[in-house]
């Protein structure tokens, strides 16, 4: 085989899905009217095409992977806030280096192992719950315990819950929170309040 | 489903559309991210998925891609298509992973020549789907991607090599060589072509000929 039929032939799969430039696909159309082989491999090219195309997938629904990621980048921006007020060695007041510990104690409570249904007896991250199953509720939350940025940024990334707003005029911060279908609002609530560092939860909306 | 003709034909309009999107996205638009990642998350679930060969971590390098296009949208320059751009992050953050596992480099590839032989008769057993799944697993990574952006995708080979960051010849290197061991398998997709073609009576127009 020559040089210009190997050219050619390597072509081929741009000839099929359509791409190569108006020259080059002249090209490999004057050469495979008179080149048997070449015309077998478009022929199964075209049908490995095919099969690629019509592989199907069934994807998750991508609002989960979605509240995940903007946890991420809300933890990243806070981090960044934070490493920056460090940085320069400002004199920063104390309530925002509180926000930030109360939000850590928001999400390290999250990721706190809950019960799930009594009859598993088995124990389950509410993170993990919360990436597969549940109604997303918004909660209060108000804190007591600094916990640090390296902390919360992981506990972000690691739960589905989502930083809303905070903190108010009295300390507390809303969250939003998949609630596993497994449990009742009042169990949820209760399970939350018995988390170290929570002071009081309560709905605020669905 | 949809054909290679039918996604090239709409690929200009959405990247129009997505440029405007990453251009909101540069000033911190988190409505515009939102409609950025439902655009985008289907394509990159499906190219990470061909190319990681792992569904579980598939979910964590979409966001590991898109995260990095929340922090360098500003860093966009125009000078490729928003979805060119994309799916580079998602090839260089699919191969980390890759590397993380310490899966099979390309240099060690050519051992899978004799994977595939001891499997030719496994897979004549299964599906179309299931062959091709097979075959896929025996082709490097930067083979299957090479191999989904052309077929899938529709990409260029020029594309292709500004999405991975490598010479067109380079492009071309591996199609040759995911050709070559896909090619090994072919005979059992033809085989269940014909077997498919006798059943439903029908053929495709010039395709079927050559493969009796």
């Amino acid at each position: 085989m020559g040089k210009k039929h190997e050219n050619i032939a390597q072509l081929l799969p741009w000839f099929v899905n359509d791409s190569l430039g108006r020259k080059e696909q002249a090209l490999v159309l004057s050469h495979l009217a008179g080149c048997p082989d070449c015309q077998q491999e478009r022929d199964r090219l075209q049908d490995l095409q095919a099969l690629i195309v019509d592989g199907s997938m069934v994807l998750p629904d991508y609002r989960f992977s979605f509240r995940k990621l903007m946890a991420r980048i809300e933890a990243a921006e806070l981090n960044k806030e934070s490493t920056a007020d460090h940085g320069f060695g400002k004199k920063r007041s104390w309530l925002p280096g509180f926000g930030l510990a109360a939000s850590v104690s928001i999400i390290a409570g999250i990721v706190a192992f809950v019960p799930i249904s009594s009859d598993q007896n088995k124990f389950q991250t509410l993170s993990t719950v919360t990436a597969t199953q549940g109604m997303s509720h918004r909660f209060s939350l108000t804190f007591a315990q600094p916990i640090s940025a390296q902390t919360m940024r992981q506990a972000l990334i690691d739960t589905n819950s989502y930083l809303v707003s905070g903190p108010d005029s009295s300390g507390a911060y809303i969250v939003d929170i998949a609630v596993p279908d497994q449990m009742t609002d009042d169990e949820f609530i209760h399970s939350i309040k018995t988390i170290d560092g929570v002071e009081d939860a309560a709905f605020v909306g669905p | 489903m949809t054909s290679i003709q039918e996604l090239k034909s709409t690929r200009g309009a959405e990247d129009e559309e997505n440029l405007k999107l990453l251009q909101l996205v540069a000033v911190k638009d988190k409505v515009a991210f939102e409609k950025l990642y439902t655009r985008f998350y289907p394509q990159l679930s499906r190219y990470l998925n061909r190319l990681l060969r792992r569904p579980e971590m598939m979910e964590e390098v979409v966001n590991d891609t898109l995260f990095v296009v929340w922090e360098k949208a500003d860093r966009f320059q125009g000078r490729s298509k928003v979805s060119t751009w994309v799916t580079g992050i998602a090839y260089l953050k699919g191969i980390k992973a890759l590397d993380k596992l310490r899966t099979v480099p390309d240099q060690q590839a050519d051992s899978i020549d004799e994977e595939i032989e001891e499997s030719v008769n496994l897979i004549s057993k299964l599906g179309l789907q299931e062959w091709l799944t097979c075959g896929l697993d025996m082709i490097s990574a930067d083979q299957r991607s090479v191999v989904e952006l052309t077929y899938f995708f529709g990409y260029s080979y020029q594309e292709i090599a500004e999405t991975m960051g490598c010479p067109v010849n380079t492009v071309k290197t591996r199609m040759f060589h995911a050709r070559r061991r896909l090619a090994k398998l072919l005979p059992q997709l033809q085989e269940h072509k014909g077997a498919d073609s006798s059943e439903k009576g029908t053929r495709k127009n010039g395709v079927g000929e050559s493969l009796e």
